[in-house]
């Protein structure tokens, strides 16, 4: 295996930062599928994979093990970032797929579909451009409150 | 029929936020192999004195930053003298100039505080070249 400069389940600060884009490209494509399959399911399903990641951690994650225990051996360590802005861009993924869910489970369809696809529309954005939305707003906030940000180059 | 429609819609968006975004990118300083950051600073910022004359180099950094760890590196093995910045630590100067990431190295003017040359990736050997020209290691 290529040497690790972080280890993704020790060194929180920071992230490989692949890891994230493949979270975005699993996130946005399954929301995708879920919305042209009609699988309201999966939506909740997808909220609380965001969900459990947070909370219990990167072992937990399932596109994050996929990126550190398959690809990330094979492809080698990407830039290291810090954690802090793709965690922010997690808690607001589950905001807005968890009120899809809830939009969805009260029969709010449209509500419901349209958070989702918002949700799939930016993570696929993230996963192709690295530009992701919610780690801009997390500097944005960061800068407000006059917290230390650690970015590299896009 | 519709889904499948809203869903190439949903697509079409994603790929042209990526051609603006890529567009951008190549177009706008700071893009691949491009420069990045201010046009100009105010030296008296850094603690340098303008009237001094000539040129000098500021390295803004930040930690777990290995890019900025390589130029730190290259820099002084090429003897060049320059200030460093850790932007968690002196984020006055980072909103200031709109640091946005790290590294970011910047040869300026001290008359004037014109920036000559800036550069925000990897110390490539002819940035480096490029900074050291701008900034020699004193005699």
């Amino acid at each position: 295996m290529p040497h690790r400069t972080a280890d993704p389940y020790r060194d929180l600060a920071v992230i490989d930062a692949r890891a994230p884009r493949t979270n975005q490209a699993v996130i946005g494509t399954l929301a995708l599928v879920a919305y042209l399959a009609d699988w309201p399911w999966l939506v909740g399903l997808l909220a609380l994979q965001l969900a459990v990641g947070l909370t219990l951690g990167r072992r937990f994650c399932l596109p994050c093990l996929l990126y550190f225990e398959v690809l990330q051996p094979r492809l080698g360590e990407g830039r290291i970032e810090d954690a802090r802005p793709p965690r922010f861009a997690n808690l607001v993924g589950v905001v807005f797929l968890g009120s899809a869910t809830l939009a969805l489970a009260l029969g709010a369809s449209t509500i419901g579909w349209v958070l989702a696809l918002i949700v799939s529309a930016l993570a696929l954005l993230a996963a192709t451009t690295g530009l992701c939305v919610g780690c801009e707003a997390y500097l944005w906030i960061a800068r407000l409150r006059g917290l230390a940000v650690d970015r590299h180059p896009a | 029929m519709d889904r499948l429609l809203v869903v190439l819609a949903v697509l079409a968006v994603v790929g042209a936020g990526w051609a603006l975004y890529e567009r951008s990118r190549s177009s706008t300083p700071g893009g691949p192999g491009g420069s990045a950051g201010p046009d100009r600073v105010d030296p008296a910022d850094f603690g340098l004195d303008p009237a001094a004359g000539g040129n000098a180099v500021l390295l803004f950094t930040s930690p777990y930053c290995l890019a900025c760890a390589h130029w730190r590196e290259a820099l002084e093995t090429r003897g060049v003298p320059f200030l460093g910045f850790d932007v968690s630590v002196r984020g006055d100067l980072a909103n200031r100039y709109d640091v946005r990431s790290t590294p970011l190295v910047l040869a300026v003017a001290l008359t004037g505080g014109a920036v000559l040359a800036s550069h925000a990736d990897d110390p490539l050997p002819h940035h480096v070249d490029r900074v050291a020209s701008l900034v020699p290691a004193p005699a």
